[in-house]
């Protein structure tokens, strides 16, 4: 009995330190005082108007907004693809294809990040928001293609072939059988990989410093230099944000088992 | 190893594979490959490629002094934090996912939504955190005061140890899924069966939960150095001076000098690391293992 509760305390201590983060951040944006002391000693919504009124955080905003949606778009039907390719085709190279997949995942990003700033310095697309969204494709495909697959993989396939058995082509049977019922896995990775690709930072630092700066990228920057009041407000926007996506992507994949 | 037997299989069997290529999933799945090809893979050798051919590279190889030894402390400092940063990950880890397993299921889902709430959150944002608790006015020092511990706040934010607490603070989570995947995996009928054997509690543990609960360390184990190695974020925000990784390195070689020579000798030893790793993970655990729960993978 000890054992089991010194094991208890243990995990709740390691536990609580890993989202400590989260009680800092939250209350934070509430203080009244103008530097950083936590917990504070007052609370307001000063801070919360300020923000509101800087354009360069809101515009940050926006370009992130931006860029992770056109990526996630782009990555949604080429992951999908990939995704049903995967679980469904029997060709050669489909082994190599399945690992091949999550390399993005694992490879460090600063290396990613620094071959696209040669890359495109080359094309002339450096700084700008098409680079970003090229390279946020990227990033995001592994996460549709894993969370969409397991989708793919619970999908019952007999569904398929019934419907191209009573006379609907491939397409129409895709369409109008597996999409409805699968659509929640596939909303699912879209959410995700918004998340990853919203909250990027390294591949960012190296190619949109000047003109298109993402939010992850004026957080960091304000981080090092000297630490801005705001970030505390807008670290809580984002903290709620990620929470209701996620929230959201962890409801819909939980559909399919009603 | 199977792109290769791809392209060249032999010959009455060729027109077999090219059918089977062509076909719908296949197109589908290559085009997605095709993708990352061109905007992935093709970037990245091209940088090698030139970067090698630079005589930069060349004059960077030959050299002896200060810069020589700036990058070797580098090498030395980023595998050792990594592997530092793994050990503590994999203990810290493996208590709480073992004692997610134990617990009731409603506990499980209000312990499990500690886990998962910081995973989806920023980096930054969580790095920014700590560094308002551990600063001068922060809650550590505060509360250190208030116990009348220290006198003066203590200086906590940039320093090698409080990067440790960053690391493991954000990487903490993939050790946690990978292990509770294994562990939730076993068949709880070989514990009782272990028992009836006689074992004790400890004996049950170290023979048969631990050992059945090896791929799962290793997975969690092998994303967290692979992570770790290619850290910028933590080190150069709440790191010593002295805690300079071979990704801030890099980042100084090239924004501040445009030193490519340097950047390159200093990446090539990365990539050679994390494919070998890749490739064993990839051997031995599974890519579906890589995300663990993944908070919306295929546990849903």
């Amino acid at each position: 009995m000890g054992q089991k509760l010194l094991l208890g305390v243990l995990a709740t201590v390691i536990l609580l330190f890993i989202a400590s983060p989260i009680f800092v951040v939250l209350p934070l944006s509430f203080s009244d005082a103008t530097g950083i002391q936590f917990p504070p000693e007052a609370y307001s919504l000063r801070r919360f108007r300020e923000f509101f009124g800087a354009t360069e955080w809101l515009n940050a905003l926006w370009t992130s907004a931006k860029v992770s949606f056109f990526a996630v778009l782009v990555a949604t039907p080429l992951g999908t693809g990939m995704a049903l390719g995967l679980v469904r085709g029997k060709f050669p190279g489909k082994n190599f294809l399945n690992s091949f997949v999550i390399l993005p995942l694992v490879f460090p990003t600063l290396i990613y990040g620094l071959s696209l700033f040669f890359l495109y310095r080359r094309l002339g697309i450096y700084d700008t928001e098409l680079g970003l969204v090229l390279a946020y494709i990227v990033v995001g495909l592994p996460f549709i293609v894993l969370i969409t697959a397991a989708r793919f993989r619970s999908f019952d396939e007999s569904l398929e072939v019934t419907a191209m058995s009573l006379g609907a082509s491939w397409w129409k049977a895709f369409f109008l059988v597996t999409l409805p019922l699968t659509w929640n896995g596939i909303a699912a990775g879209a959410i995700i990989a918004f998340i990853i690709v919203f909250d990027e930072l390294i591949i960012a630092l190296f190619i949109s410093r000047i003109e298109e700066v993402t939010l992850p990228v004026k957080m960091f920057n304000s981080l090092e230099l000297e630490v801005d009041p705001l970030l505390a407000v807008i670290a809580s926007f984002l903290i709620i944000n990620s929470l209701i996506l996620a929230g959201l992507a962890a409801l819909l994949t939980r559909v399919r088992h009603q | 190893m199977q792109a290769t037997a791809a392209t060249a299989p032999p010959a009455p069997r060729l027109s077999a594979g090219l059918r089977s290529l062509t076909s719908r999933y296949a197109i589908l799945a290559w085009t997605g490959a095709l993708w990352l090809l061109v905007w992935f893979v093709v970037p990245v050798v091209w940088m090698i490629w030139e970067l090698i051919g630079n005589q930069e590279f060349q004059d960077t190889l030959s050299f002896t002094g200060a810069e020589r030894t700036v990058n070797l402390r580098a090498l030395r400092n980023t595998f050792e934090t990594s592997a530092i940063t793994t050990i503590l990950c994999l203990i810290g880890g493996y208590i709480v996912a073992y004692f997610l397993v134990n617990v009731g299921p409603r506990t499980r889902i209000i312990l499990m939504a500690l886990v998962l709430i910081p995973y989806w959150v920023s980096i930054i944002i969580r790095t920014y955190g700590l560094i308002v608790a551990l600063g001068r006015k922060g809650i550590v020092n505060e509360a250190l005061i208030d116990l009348g511990l220290i006198s003066e706040p203590l200086r906590m934010v940039f320093t090698t140890n409080a990067m440790y607490l960053g690391l493991v603070q954000v990487l903490l989570p993939y050790v946690v899924l990978t292990v509770y995947t294994s562990l939730e995996a076993i068949d709880k009928n070989l514990l009782t069966a272990a028992r009836s054997l006689g074992a004790g509690s400890w004996g049950v543990f170290r023979r048969v939960t631990l050992p059945l609960s090896l791929p799962g360390v290793y997975a969690g184990g092998i994303i967290v150095f692979i992570i770790t190695l290619g850290a910028y974020v933590t080190p150069a925000l709440i790191g010593g001076p002295g805690d300079i990784m071979i990704a801030q390195l890099v980042w100084i070689n090239v924004t501040e000098f445009g030193a490519f020579g340097t950047a390159i000798v200093l990446i090539l030893p990365l990539i050679v690391i994390t494919m070998v790793l890749f490739v064993v993970f990839n051997r031995f655990v599974g890519v579906d293992k890589m995300l663990g729960a993944g908070g919306a993978g295929e546990r849903g």
